[in-house]
């Protein structure tokens, strides 16, 4: 029985030394959008759309839209694909991603539409 | 008080009498039994009754019934009338209970010595599903009077959306069952045939949930347009962990009625898929997650009664260990590291692990919080790079389980020990080779390499076993088998559907009736196909042409829905050599007309013309509601002199603007605005007529890509589910076993040992 408790021991321990390292490595934290802009490291903000700032750039295909917070700040949102399905009708936003020359480039943008469970869906992947 | 409300209330004291009456039972009032039988009965009568009625109210156009209201319309039908009822939350809330109260019917029929407290167990189960359902019922009025429905959200009118819900209910339903036994045998201190009474249900949750989450794969697939059929959404890892610790359980179990070892695991497993189904529920449903999911989930206000149930599941099955577990007895797992029985245990905690994983990931906006004082989440990445390392080591066990002995059965036989020897050199190349692709060409693809060598290691000593069992013993003993060479086939239909995931997909812009080379393949546009009705489905036709000559049409569509949003149904085209898979991205013009933005005041050249914004003309509200605001323009042809001044005018409300555009006087060009700002004072206009409507050329932007063999993957899921299904009426009928011939283990014991001898043996012949 001990033996089991060994193997098995350290097999979750290498895993579970692997899990965490992955989580700290790559999670992602909730920020401000001034955080977000004064640092290089992946991050996620959330913000309110400037419906009058939404512009597609078909040659580069590249979708570039204003965010603003709860505060009023303003900040630039690049994303290097097609709208996703229901950003027209989107309030808010949430950008994935890092800053980069006072923009933030967006590699995963999460649509909020607060209407329903399960069924407005979208992802970048 | 509507008669939908009367019959939750009067099921939740009926559940509550249960819960009573089967205690008692428990603690020995046998005479109580009937009772307790009657209550639950007419309880489930009750739910069923309440489901019947919210169906009824359903397909007869009820919408002065808010649910109805907003998961129905008139035109909607009548399959989609029927699913409606799981479309919502409040109503999934009464298809889960309606289950929990079917399987409860079942339950106390086979729960045997366990019944009084297994059913006192799951009356409660049920009578918290009824308060949850008190708090956000599927029966309550419409507030306003209405005409018709909002109608069920068109990603959920389809095929697989209507069954997927129902089979990940079940799943969760049977799946929980174990855990009632759990209960019992902690309360009552008998563990004796626990195992054999949950062994049956475990299987069949285990299997019910397992195609739930395929068919949830298949829809994201075909329908959502995600491009892959698993995205580690928190929606889809929330079932996949308990269907991980399933699939320790049902191993564990397999184990401890062999020879009565790791019990106190097996408990613990069985009763922590029931939490973990909870805290699924509690994670996707309560809103905690709603910044991070591309999922949305509204919070209906009643995660405080999930947070309750959650907290107090977790403290009774924490209160009962501390209780009980000295007083449970339980035999060695194994008698040496080199028998099957240690190969079964580290796969069990394998499963245990990966589920671990998983649950860390989907938890990570809680747990960062929690830890590090602010919220964030993992990417993706996370899950892939965590997860592959226990794929390789399950796949290394699966591949040896064939291979090795059972500790009390015959020696392995030479041949065995050297196909054992065989398989562990392959495996050991595999990582090799999966190391040294890492360095050349990096992570991804050295995991990749290792996970196909792995993959096409173990099928050939498996598929074996498996032909071998199913000549021998029939389909019933061959569900374990059937379901590990799924398990290998599944993994290499993964590794070759998604290998250019990484990549970003090829973008084609193509212009109606002008073809284009795309993959080796020739690429026109013919046109789209407009919805009929009032639908607002586009459907684009497009014709593909192979290098043999064989010509394909794909039709993706794109269809903007109630709320405005967008959906995106990809075009799919399948053969044996994959898919080919074609999700639209936009149809918009290649040439757009002229058109600018202009601040008042402002001056711009549109095409031939020479536009100024004079200024707006004026805010109007119309009966209906919407706004009408016009801009008045002065416009002059670039090289003429006489300038005439026009109004061009938008109507806002609900649903789409309504242009009203001005014409220009003695052409057939006409202005429209496109877009106005009263805060910024602008206006965006473009020119419209047939000139430039002729030049315009449709175009539509693609996303193309090309995923081979993706049938395997199906095929691999398909066939792990069918294993499961095959042990599932094996251990069903095998709980029975015990009292038709008087409790006869030695019995059980022995056909099992037979069993046993025919891994090894098979291993031999394939020499």
């Amino acid at each position: 029985m001990k033996r089991a408790y060994i193997v098995g021991g350290a097999l979750i321990m290498a895993f579970a030394a692997l899990g965490v390292a992955q989580f700290k490595s790559l999670l992602t934290p909730y920020v401000g959008f001034q955080e977000a802009m004064a640092s290089s490291a992946q991050v996620q903000v959330k913000g309110k759309i400037v419906k009058e700032s939404v512009r597609f750039d078909r040659d580069a295909n590249r979708l570039v839209f204003d965010i603003t917070d709860e505060q009023g700040r303003r900040m630039t949102v690049e994303y290097g694909r097609a709208a996703p399905g229901n950003f027209a009708q989107a309030s808010h936003v949430v950008a994935v991603g890092q800053a980069k020359g006072g923009v933030f480039h967006a590699r995963d943008l999460l649509i909020k539409c607060p209407s329903k469970y399960e069924g407005q869906t979208y992802t970048g992947e | 008080m509507t008669a939908g409300h009367v019959l939750i209330i009067a099921a939740l004291g009926g559940s509550l009498a249960s819960l009573v009456l089967f205690a008692l039972v428990a603690r020995g009032r046998e005479g109580l039994r009937d009772h307790a039988r009657s209550a639950f009965t007419a309880t489930s009568i009750l739910v069923a009754a309440a489901s019947a009625l919210l169906w009824w109210l359903m397909l007869s156009d009820r919408f002065d019934v808010r649910y109805v209201h907003d998961y129905s319309s008139s035109a909607q039908p009548p399959v989609f009338k029927i699913s409606g009822f799981w479309g919502g939350q409040e109503g999934s809330w009464l298809l889960w209970l309606l289950f929990i109260s079917l399987a409860g019917l079942a339950l106390m029929r086979r729960a045997a010595h366990a019944e009084g407290a297994a059913m006192a167990f799951w009356s409660s189960v049920q009578a918290f599903f009824l308060i949850i359902l008190i708090q956000r019922s599927p029966f309550a009025p419409t507030p306003v009077p209405v005409e018709d429905g909002m109608g069920l959200n068109p990603l959920l009118q389809n095929y697989w959306m209507a069954i997927h819900p129902p089979v990940i209910f079940l799943g969760f339903t049977l799946l929980s069952v174990p855990a009632a036994f759990a209960f019992a045998a902690l309360v009552t201190g008998d563990f004796s045939r626990w195992s054999r009474l949950a062994h049956g249900w475990a299987l069949g949750g285990w299997t019910v949930l397992g195609v739930g989450l395929l068919l949830g794969g298949v829809w994201a697939y075909e329908t959502l347009g995600w491009g892959g059929w698993w995205g580690w959404d928190p929606v889809e890892n929330s079932s996949l962990v308990p269907w991980l610790v399933g699939g320790a359980l049902l191993h564990g179990l397999m184990l401890e009625k062999r020879r009565a070892a790791w019990r106190k695991l097996n408990l613990f497993l069985a009763y922590a898929a029931f939490v973990l189904i909870i805290y699924a529920t509690f994670l996707t449903r309560s809103g905690v997650l709603g910044d991070f999911s591309v999922h949305s989930f509204a919070s209906l206000g009643n995660h405080h009664w999930l947070a309750a149930f959650l907290t107090g599941y977790t403290l009774l099955g924490i209160g009962l260990v501390a209780l009980r577990t000295r007083g449970i007895e339980q035999g060695e797992g194994y008698d040496s590291i080199s028998s099957k029985e240690f190969l079964v245990f580290l796969g069990i905690v394998l499963f245990g692990l990966a589920a671990v994983l998983v649950a860390i990931g989907m938890s990570s906006p809680l747990l960062s919080a929690a830890l590090a004082g602010r919220a964030g989440n993992v990417p993706v990445e996370y899950y892939y790079r965590v997860t592959t390392p226990v794929a390789l080591a399950m796949m290394a066990l699966v591949g040896m389980s064939p291979l090795v002995a059972w500790s009390r059965s015959r020696r392995p036989s030479r041949a065995g020990k050297q196909l054992l020897a065989a398989l562990g050199i392959s495996l050991a190349l595999g990582i090799a080779v999966g190391v040294l692709f890492w360095v050349r060409s990096g992570p991804e693809i050295g995991a990749r390499v290792a996970v196909g060598w792995f993959a096409l290691s173990i099928l050939p000593p498996n598929l074996y076993t498996l032909i071998d069992t199913l000549r021998r013993q029939g389909p019933l003993a061959s569900g374990g088998h059937a379901a590990h060479v799924g398990l290998a086939i599944l993994f290499l239909g993964m590794l070759a559907s998604s290998h250019n995931n990484g990549a970003e997909p090829d973008r084609l812009a193509l212009t109606q009736g002008k073809p284009q080379e795309h993959l080796g393949m020739r690429w026109t546009f013919s046109g789209v196909r407009d919805g009929e009705g009032s639908s607002r489905k586009q459907t684009l036709e497009l014709r593909v042409e192979r290098p043999d000559g064989r010509v394909l049409t794909v039709s993706p569509s794109l269809e903007e829905v109630r709320d405005g949003s967008e959906m995106r149904r990809p075009g799919i085209r399948s053969s044996l050599a994959g898919d080919l898979y074609v999700a639209p991205v936009e149809l918009g013009v290649e040439n757009p007309p002229p058109h600018a933005h202009l601040e008042r005041g402002g001056k711009a050249d549109l095409g031939p013309y020479r536009v100024e914004f004079l200024g707006f003309s004026g805010m109007e509200q119309k009966p209906d509601g919407s706004v009408q605001a016009g801009a008045r323009l002065r416009v002059r042809e670039r090289d003429g002199t006489a300038s005439q001044e026009i109004l061009a005018a938008i109507r806002l409300g609900q649903g789409q603007p309504r242009y009203l555009p001005g014409r220009i006087p003695g052409t057939e060009d006409q202005i429209v605005l496109t877009q106005m700002s009263v805060e910024s004072g602008g206006i965006s206009v473009l020119l419209d007529g047939p000139k430039w409507r002729e030049n315009a050329g449709l175009q539509a932007v693609l996303e193309v890509t090309f995923k081979p063999l993706a049938w395997v993957l199906w095929l691999g899921a398909g066939i792990i589910a069918l294993g499961g299904a095959l042990s599932t009426v094996r251990r069903v009928r095998e709980a029975r076993l015990p009292e038709e011939r008087g409790g006869s283990e030695a019995l059980v014991r022995q056909i099992e040992e037979i069993e046993a001898l025919t891994g090894p043996e098979a291993a031999a012949r394939m020499v």
